[in-house]
């Protein structure tokens, strides 16, 4: 199926959703625009978009970009680092993820790319501890050092 | 909005504090650095350093993110001239005649050409910019709700029409930024919509998630899906980096004429950096005695390139301030930044914070000559910076966007957030749909909003906007935006077999 017809389904399948959920906002009374006029107005709009990219197929002649799955690994690694930031902490996270991160997006794993996953995770999590810790006051998850 | 010396001096003395001074160094070092590394971007740059401002006076924080702005544009010329990899997408052209000059074993001289030409166009532009931006700000001071939501309309038209492949794309992105800009309490009435039965989307996606989220989380994930090749610099056959006196008295008028063509495109929304330089370069090639030098490695190519592409900045912040309407990704974030610290980017800047805004011209013009020492002094370590290897660099900056947006409410759900949009603009970007309408229509779109229920309110009806005269002149222009970016993919679609 064409990107762009994708893209256009993935939009009214958002539309739909987001439109019924604005026939329950809140309403005040005497208000010539309420509150829903702006979303209504916007996912109108969207929809017009989406219909049009689904009768369209493709706007534009390829070769088109693929989504890279190293990239959603690497994105994956970091939310899963953010998920368990406030149950584990800053300190005791931050140099797991940098030196586990390194090493993926390295592709390789040798003696010299751990030594310097290494180095790199205790000081970049020790100087950006500092900096925002100590230097802008910033209280940081301290997780199981709690 | 008169003239008045002593504001004047005020913004100097500011800028002058000696922790000014060296934050005006670092943020330059620090932009630089960035540009030069490529896929790293200038947008990049100052969206991750917002956080580390939250704690600093506006005046020293906005010195600092419009310095890191003039570094990180400029940063992108030196690894466009020594290894044909532009730094940041505005160094596009340089690298047209600064690697041939490279390859001929006159890279120094067109770094050190490229650095005066970037601190020129800086100047240049910055010039434009104190001498307009008052006369532009009193004329914003006539708008009222009708004038707001046209010009905001104006904007988001242009910007829409002229990036991305196809106006459709434009506007799905613009749509949804929009559309993102409503979640949460809305500011007219405070009314709670979108918040999808949680709390902690009541105060919608912040500015701050979305921005770093989009320009640099996407930027990493392209990165990372890039495969990590570590780039080698030779920089030992660099020779002398310093400019001649005869180099730069023979372009004088290419630095002027790139200047003013900088300045004018950066004034238009979002068509930033790289179509100047492109278009100053061709400028430059036709009026040249000698074009076929062009392309083979000719200072003047150079020098059109970067002083084009420098003078977009004072161009981008003359409409940022005085309308407070972004013309590009890093002016939204600029904005950002000035919000953040409860400044409202307008007339009203001009009239109630006008040190602040004598602090940012100040800084341009401080933040260039800083950045033209480091460069001409330190060209050979600072071209070394593109060897850090990028499965180093990027979980590291991940760490310091995380921190830098955790530390603005202490809520893990704001990083999260900015995963999420940096998610969403990877497959934006992936998929052609280009993301500076996203984030103007995410800044513009509660303007929009606001301005139009708030006329609607007072007068019953919207024709304000038809039947005033600027507010009419904007939607005007905003219809031959869209209409001439019709015309154009329709003939481009026409030509091609």
């Amino acid at each position: 199926m064409p990107q762009d017809r994708k893209f256009g389904i993935l939009i009214i399948a958002i539309c739909v959703p987001l439109f019924i959920e604005t026939l329950y906002f809140p309403t005040r009374m005497y208000v010539p625009l309420g509150v829903a006029f702006w979303p209504r107005l916007i996912l109108g709009f969207l929809a017009a978009c989406g219909a049009f990219l689904i009768f369209r197929g493709s706007l534009d002649k390829g070769p088109f970009d693929r989504l890279n799955p190293k990239a959603f690994i690497a994105v994956g690694i970091a939310m899963v680092y953010v998920v368990l930031l406030d149950a584990i902490g800053y300190l005791l996270l931050t140099p797991v993820f940098l030196f586990v991160g390194s090493c993926i997006l390295a592709g390789k794993i040798d003696r010299k790319q751990i030594v310097t996953a290494t180095i790199v995770a205790v000081l970049g999590t020790g100087i950006t501890y500092l900096v925002f810790h100590d230097g802008l006051y910033v209280q940081l998850p301290e997780g199981l050092l709690y | 909005m008169s003239f008045d010396i002593n504001v004047v001096l005020e913004g100097l003395n500011l800028v002058l504090q000696p922790w000014t001074l060296v934050m005006i160094v670092l943020g330059v070092l620090g932009g630089i650095m960035i540009g030069v590394i490529p896929g790293l971007t200038a947008t990049m740059a100052v969206a991750l350093l917002i956080p580390f401002t939250f704690n600093m006076p506006a005046e020293v924080a906005m010195a600092l993110l419009v310095v890191v702005y003039v570094g990180g544009i400029s940063g992108g010329c030196m690894t466009a001239i020594l290894i044909r990899m532009p730094g940041t997408p505005a160094s596009v052209a340089t690298l047209l005649d600064g690697f041939p000059m490279t390859q001929q074993g006159k890279g120094g001289t067109a770094i050190g050409n490229a650095v005066v030409a970037s601190f020129f166009g800086t100047v240049i532009s910055g010039i434009f910019l104190v001498i307009s931006a008052p006369f532009l700000a009193e004329f914003a001071l006539k708008f009222f709700y009708a004038e707001y939501a046209s010009v905001c309309i104006f904007a988001l038209c242009a910007v829409v029409s002229i990036t991305g492949s196809t106006l459709t794309r434009g506007a799905v992105t613009a749509l949804f930024g929009l559309l993102a800009a409503t979640f949460g309490i809305s500011e007219v009435d405070g009314l709670i919509r979108f918040d999808l039965g949680t709390e902690k989307l009541l105060g919608g996606f912040g500015l701050m998630p979305v921005l770093i989220g989009l320009f640099a989380v996407s930027q990493m994930m392209q990165e990372a899906a890039k495969g990590l090749t570590t780039t080698k610099a030779d920089v030992s056959k660099l020779g002398r980096v310093l400019p001649t006196l005869n180099d730069i008295r023979a372009n004088i008028i290419n630095y002027f004429r790139s200047g003013i063509i900088g300045t004018f495109i950066g004034i238009l929304p979002a068509v930033g950096g790289a179509p100047a330089a492109l278009i100053s370069y061709s400028q430059a090639k036709s009026a040249s005695k000698t074009p076929e030098k062009f392309g083979k490695g000719i200072v003047d190519g150079v020098i059109a390139a970067e002083t084009a592409n420098n003078a977009t900045i004072g161009g981008a912040l003359i409409i940022a301030l005085t309308l407070g309407i972004p013309g590009d990704p890093v002016t939204a974030i600029l904005i950002g930044g000035l919000m953040i610290h409860g400044l409202q980017p307008g007339p009203q800047l001009f009239m109630n914070n006008p040190e602040v805004v004598y602090g940012i011209y100040f800084s341009v013009f401080f933040g260039s000559l800083a950045m033209m020492c480091i460069m001409l002094f330190a060209a050979k370590p600072l071209s070394r910076v593109v060897e850090v290897p990028k499965n180093i660099l990027l979980p590291l900056l991940f760490v310091v966007a995380a921190t830098g947006i955790y530390s603005m409410n202490s809520r893990v759900f704001d990083v999260f957030t900015m995963c999420c949009f940096g998610v969403l603009g990877y497959v934006f970007d992936r998929y052609r749909y280009p993301l500076a309408p996203f984030i103007l229509g995410y800044l513009l779109g509660p303007l929009v909003e606001g301005n139009i229920r708030q006329l609607v309110e007072m007068q019953g009806h919207a024709w304000d906007m038809l039947t005033r005269p600027i507010s009419a002149t904007f939607l005007v222009f905003a219809a031959l935006f869209l209409g001439f970016s019709l015309y154009r993919h329709r003939t481009k679609k026409e030509e091609s077999p």
